[in-house]
């Protein structure tokens, strides 16, 4: 029985010595490997900057303007670069618009502005549905964009025409996918609704397009442009806008240049108004600078 | 067969006294880090991964997206043009306490302690080294640290926001 006992002994202490070792090789490193690799697989962050600004050229993004930032956005479109040297290839008249933007929440921004091409005011709101994720969460950015804009250019008496004949309204749903860190590709169906058509002729009231937006990072800081809307029916003598561009983001500036066969720089001018060709050299050089401002951040803890 | 209960009884004693090494963790580990010379950078990383055992280990995870930022235009370009979050979505240190004896895990008190170990960030590793307390209250440690790390260091290139940034640990392990 003491023979036994004693060999039970040390088979005991055996074990406890080997559970013991084992117990001392415990390695947080390689615990934290462990568990990184584990989340790395189930973490779900939303996609950042698909694009770098809330408009590319004149098409609105699926981005919005930070809780709490105000943007306040100048842009400008030369006169065509056909009218050559003597008005110095368009530079020396300009259309121009000036915009506030706020970010409201973290999916909600609204925006007014005012754009000397026939005088008009308008004023937009923008919602986030769907934000794209990383690893397996959701594959889209999805934003809605509905805007208003009224035409205050004075017109002839006798055509009678009242406030809501000079309103416009459009509505469009911005689908969007950052395929990679570089690459960003949109799709915006467009709907815009005309009370009277007043300075075009043809097409209705009632008139579609979707536009077609990309971008191609070339650096982190700039990035190079494309956007073209087509329209399913056209006013008489117009076209569909095409614009290529480059983005410069300085950090707090977004410096927006671009060539582009429209005037208008609200939804409805830029896409359904645009009396140029890019064959005839109705291009116009022009340029968006963004500034954001903070007006009220989160609180942090 | 008393033997054997008497055995049975020191195989305990053995096992609870001396047995496994305590490791003790959080999921909620507060980073905060600020710029010194604009008190509109700084942000907080609240979901910072952290273990710490009684052999002088200590680890730290965190997702460099968890920063939070009192502007969201700040917090974009910190993830997009700084950190570059989606190609190095992590931060982590694994480091060691250099001067283990003279913190006791087991007895109540504040201990001054200096660890040493890698740091990466931004793809980088680097080695660093910290101060910092660790208290220990009710058998469960605390740790608290201040540090400064130079981005370019890190291959961050900030210079126009901040050159190097102050950055502060803080926690409450389990």
């Amino acid at each position: 029985m003491i023979i036994f006992t004693k060999r039970l002994l040390a088979i005991v202490c055996l074990i406890l010595t080997t559970q013991m070792s084992f117990a001392q090789q415990v390695d947080l490193f390689k615990m934290q490997d462990s568990t990184n690799a584990a989340e790395g697989k189930t973490g779900l962050q939303p996609v950042v900057n698909t694009f770098y600004s809330t408009r590319l050229v004149n098409g609105h993004t699926v981005e919005i303007t930070g809780k709490g930032s105000m943007d306040f956005r100048i842009s400008h479109r030369f006169s065509p670069l056909n009218l050559g040297f003597y008005e110095m290839f368009g530079l020396d008249a300009a259309s121009m618009r000036l915009g506030f933007d706020f970010g409201l929440t973290d999916n909600l921004m609204v925006g007014i502005g005012r754009t000397t091409f026939f005088k008009e005011y308008d004023g937009f709101i923008k919602y986030r549905l769907m934000h794209q994720k990383t690893g397996n969460g959701a594959p889209l950015s999805i934003t809605w964009e509905g805007s208003w804009a009224y035409r205050n250019l004075k017109m002839d008496p006798t055509l009678k025409v009242t406030g809501g004949d000079r309103t416009v309204l459009t509505t469009q749903l911005l689908i969007a996918r950052k395929f990679s860190d570089n690459f960003s590709f949109q799709v915006s169906p467009s709907y815009t609704h005309y009370n009277r058509l007043l300075f075009v002729s043809g097409g209705s009231t009632d008139m579609f397009a979707i536009g077609f937006l990309a971008r191609e990072k070339v650096s982190k800081r700039i990035s190079i442009n494309g956007e073209y809307f087509l329209q399913t029916q056209r006013f008489t003598g117009m076209h569909d806008a095409l614009s290529v561009g480059v983005d410069i983001n300085t950090g707090g500036h977004v410096f927006q240049l671009h060539f582009t066969n429209t005037q208008g720089m609200n939804d409805h001018s830029a896409i359904h108004e645009t009396s140029g060709t890019w064959g005839n050299g109705d291009i116009r050089w022009g340029f968006n600078v963004s500034r954001i401002f903070n007006l009220g951040g989160k609180k942090i803890r | 067969m008393k033997i054997l209960v008497s055995l049975f009884i020191a195989t305990f004693f053995l096992v609870s006294d001396s047995g496994a090494q305590k490791i003790f963790a959080t999921r909620n580990a507060k980073v905060t880090f600020s710029a010194p010379n604009d008190d509109d950078v700084t942000a907080v990383n609240n979901e910072v991964t952290s273990r710490i055992a009684d052999n002088g280990q200590i680890t730290f995870s965190l997702l460099i997206k968890g920063f939070k930022f009192k502007y969201a235009e700040m917090q974009d370009h910190f993830n997009d043009q700084y950190l570059e979050s989606t190609k190095f979505p992590r931060a982590d240190f694994k480091g060691n306490i250099t001067n283990l004896s003279e913190v006791n895990f087991a007895k109540e008190g504040s201990y001054k302690a200096t660890v040493s170990g890698d740091l990466t960030l931004h793809g980088v590793t680097k080695k660093v080294t910290v101060n910092g307390t660790i208290e220990v209250k009710a058998g469960k440690p605390a740790v608290n640290a201040k540090f400064t790390i130079v981005m370019s260091d890190f291959n961050v290139s900030a210079k126009s926001v901040a050159e190097k940034v102050n950055a502060e640990v803080s926690c409450q392990y389990q």
